[in-house]
């Protein structure tokens, strides 16, 4: 692939790389993991960027090669398996707007999300991105209606888990 | 507030929080080499493949098929070996069609299908060699019994005894025997691969074959 390809991608994709990370974030519970990870969904999207014709943002062609790579191309190691405490909210607070309760909200909801499944973790991921049912629907290969109903039952189950 | 529009009210905010790869950084990684499973999957395949394939050119120049060809039964070997290079070309070139498929561009559960069928033809080309190996001892079998001189004096002699069943048993157990215990292993080699590598796959399938109906 010609150098220009390379220069173009790896620019594009510096600049897009938090929505990369939040994937990472979602599917890994470790540094290492999220780097690992975060290499493979790098290698996956250079594989496929030649067929990238920019008729969409980079952004919402790298989010879709992105979880695609997390859900069905990603070998987990034996250390995402345990599922270690790893504190997802370190990075959330800045000092002038602590809110003690609202974190400890947070890591109980960042726990609850950590226990849905690969797919049910898609789902919230577009959710929190704020992508329509359309979009959603489309990304994972099922009906708008059954995304919409699966949402409302994720958010159900998160509920049941926060409150039990 | 909903759960969830806690999390989103945060998931904005969070932009800021990760540690930024470089470009240089970004560079490094694209000419590293993937470790998905779509290229374990194709590289136990292209094993299975040389596997099978070496098995039988190995076959091919062992002491059984020159004693064979004495024996002049050409028309039954030959068409024999055909059927399975034709097996095997046909296997390879469906595995290698479905495997230029797989794409991370298509919807996920395009791409687990995909992915399941590359893997399927893989299996059938293994149940392919399978009943190759069941049907070449059958023959194998038949025809020792009509040409092997040894065999042949042996069931004459037992046929002086009463007991040509009993010679028939010993042989066809013998084969049943060996037979057996090469399918039990191919088996449990594919339960131990497979089982482990697409195990996470089937799941996240069913999951969202369970979420459209």
């Amino acid at each position: 692939m010609s150098a220009s390809l390379e220069q173009s991608f790896v620019k594009q994709l510096q600049e897009n790389q938090n929505i990369i990370h939040k994937i990472c974030r979602l599917y890994t519970s470790g540094d290492d993991e999220h780097k690992d990870l975060f290499q493979e969904i790098t290698i996956q999207l250079w594989k496929a960027f030649p067929k990238f014709r920019g008729d969409s943002k980079f952004s919402t062609w790298a989010y879709r090669v992105a979880l695609n790579t997390a859900i069905t191309l990603y070998r987990k190691s034996k250390r995402s398996i345990a599922t270690t405490e790893y504190d997802t909210t370190k990075h959330f607070f800045k000092a002038e707007d602590y809110n003690y309760e609202e974190e400890e909200q947070l890591k109980l909801l960042y726990k609850a999300v950590y226990q849905l499944n690969d797919i049910e973790k898609a789902l919230v991921f577009m959710y929190l991105e704020d992508k329509n049912y359309e979009e959603i629907a489309e990304t994972l290969g099922i009906s708008e209606v059954n995304a919409r109903v699966k949402m409302n039952r994720i958010k159900g189950k998160l509920k049941k888990i926060l409150n039990p | 507030m909903e759960e969830l529009d806690l999390l989103k009210k945060h998931w904005k905010k969070d932009e800021s929080s990760f540690e930024q790869v470089s470009e240089k950084q970004i560079y490094k990684m694209i000419h590293k080499s993937s470790s998905s499973i779509v290229k374990w999957i194709f590289i136990i395949s292209i094993v299975e493949f040389l596997f099978w394939s070496v098995l039988s050119f190995c076959m091919k120049d062992g002491e059984v098929m020159r004693q064979f060809d004495a024996y002049h039964v050409e028309h039954i070997m030959t068409p024999f070996m055909i059927i399975g290079y034709v097996g095997l070309a046909y296997f390879f070139f469906q595995f290698y069609l479905n495997y230029r498929k797989i794409t991370a561009t298509d919807n996920v559960q395009k791409l687990i299908n995909t992915i399941l069928k590359t893997r399927k033809k893989v299996h059938q080309y293994v149940w392919f060699n399978i009943i190759y190996a069941v049907c070449s001892a059958v023959i194998v079998l038949f025809i020792q019994f009509n040409h092997d001189e040894r065999i042949i004096e042996m069931i004459e002699m037992s046929e002086k005894n009463n007991s040509t069943v009993l010679i028939y048993a010993i042989y066809i157990g013998i084969t049943i025997l060996f037979l057996s215990i090469f399918i039990a292993f191919i088996w449990l080699f594919y339960r131990l691969i497979y089982g482990i590598l697409l195990k996470q796959l089937y799941k996240n399938y069913q999951e969202l074959k369970k979420i459209d109906y």
